[in-house]
């Protein structure tokens, strides 16, 4: 801190380390393992537009209407065997984002589907269950916390929070509205369950 | 008031019955085997052998009909609170608590957050509270022996008021 020389600002370390977030194309040089990936989708899929992400991974934007399609040629043709994780993101307006992260473990590969879900009511996506079973815990998680529905998945219902919970935590716009509980003495205690039996 | 070791009677002692209920309860707190987050593997490392929690006659038991003692180490959420009730309701009497961790005292790191219960004496009744995140072993120990001290206090009543 004492020398400015050697202390980088935000920017220069951005610019030197890259961001994950909209790099431009061709701004990432390559790995083999990640061409790979690249020519893989552009071979199967044209309208496609993969990016390498300065982390390692090649990251592509699919429509929604397409990822039962994509979801089995990854998985049959192009050897990604793995799903990863399933999240989703809130952009607010822009409705939200689903976030699939994809392995292939032998071959080293790795991949990141996003699919955008502009509808923010009633937000929908095909569910990847019958290509990746693991996706039933991810996708029953994205709904409970995001209340992004998944069409096609057998028993969508919360996973992490109380079954009669209204609400979806993690979006941003959500309200914890509960009332606040009381402290629990030994007195209020049995005076509840006294209560209780009397009501019967 | 003590024991009385009645030296005309060979092997004859009288003792007040409160000290000695007080005393057979409290060098016997079996606990119930239930751990939430994080603390159980505190509570367990309590009870394995380099902290011994089996000198104290504390054994642990997976029925809360057969335990005295339900040591709450964890976060509580809405989900598991009404799973802690029914624990709590199927204890026989005398029955303790003990809070063990910042989450079961107020919520600790996660108070305010969605889903989570600020403390377990929302829920059910806390006899001692032992801070940590997590607390040592060595807390825990002094937690447990607070309660028995607690213990001693009681009078010969039921325990319910």
């Amino acid at each position: 801190m004492a020398d400015d020389s050697k202390t980088e600002s935000p920017a220069d370390v951005d610019r030197r380390v890259g961001t994950n977030q909209d790099a431009p194309a061709g701004a990432t040089p390559l790995s083999p393992l990640m061409q790979e990936v690249v020519d893989g989708i552009k071979a199967h899929f044209p309208e496609l537009a993969p990016q390498a992400r300065s982390d390692g991974w090649v990251e592509v934007f699919v429509d929604a209407a397409k990822l039962s399609e994509v979801a089995l040629c990854l998985r049959d043709r192009l050897g990604f065997d793995y799903l990863s994780m399933i999240s989703a993101v809130d952009r607010k307006d822009e409705g939200f984002e689903v976030v699939y992260h994809l392995l292939a473990l032998l071959a080293n590969k790795k991949l990141v589907i996003k699919v955008r879900v502009p509808d923010r009511e009633n937000p929908t996506v095909p569910s990847v269950v019958g290509v990746w079973p693991t996706a039933n815990f991810h996708e029953r998680e994205a709904w409970d916390l995001m209340g992004v529905r998944f069409e096609g998945h057998p028993d969508l219902r919360r996973i992490l929070m109380r079954e009669d919970w209204v609400g979806h935590p993690l979006r941003k716009d959500y309200v914890d509205d509960r009332p606040p509980r009381e402290r629990v003495t030994r007195e209020t205690y049995y005076e509840a369950h006294r209560a209780d039996r009397r009501g019967k | 008031m003590g024991l009385i070791d009645h030296e005309e009677v060979p092997g004859v002692v009288t003792v007040p019955l409160r000290r000695l209920v007080n005393w057979s309860r409290k060098s016997s707190l079996w606990y119930l085997l239930f751990g939430i987050a994080c603390c159980a593997i505190e509570m367990m490392a309590t009870g394995a052998s380099r902290y011994d929690f089996d000198r104290f006659g504390m054994i642990f038991r997976a029925s809360p009909r057969q335990s005295d003692l339900m040591i709450v180490p964890g976060t509580i959420n809405e989900k598991i609170a009404d799973r802690v009730k029914v624990l709590y309701d199927q204890m026989a009497e005398p029955r303790w608590v003990i809070a063990m961790g910042g989450c079961a005292i107020n919520g600790g790191p996660y108070h305010g957050e969605y889903n989570i219960v600020d403390g377990v004496d929302k829920v059910i009744p806390v006899d001692v509270y032992v801070p940590g995140c997590p607390p040592r072993p060595e807390a825990l120990m002094h937690g447990v022996l607070k309660l028995q001290e607690k213990i001693a206090r009681e009078g010969l009543k039921l325990s319910r008021v």
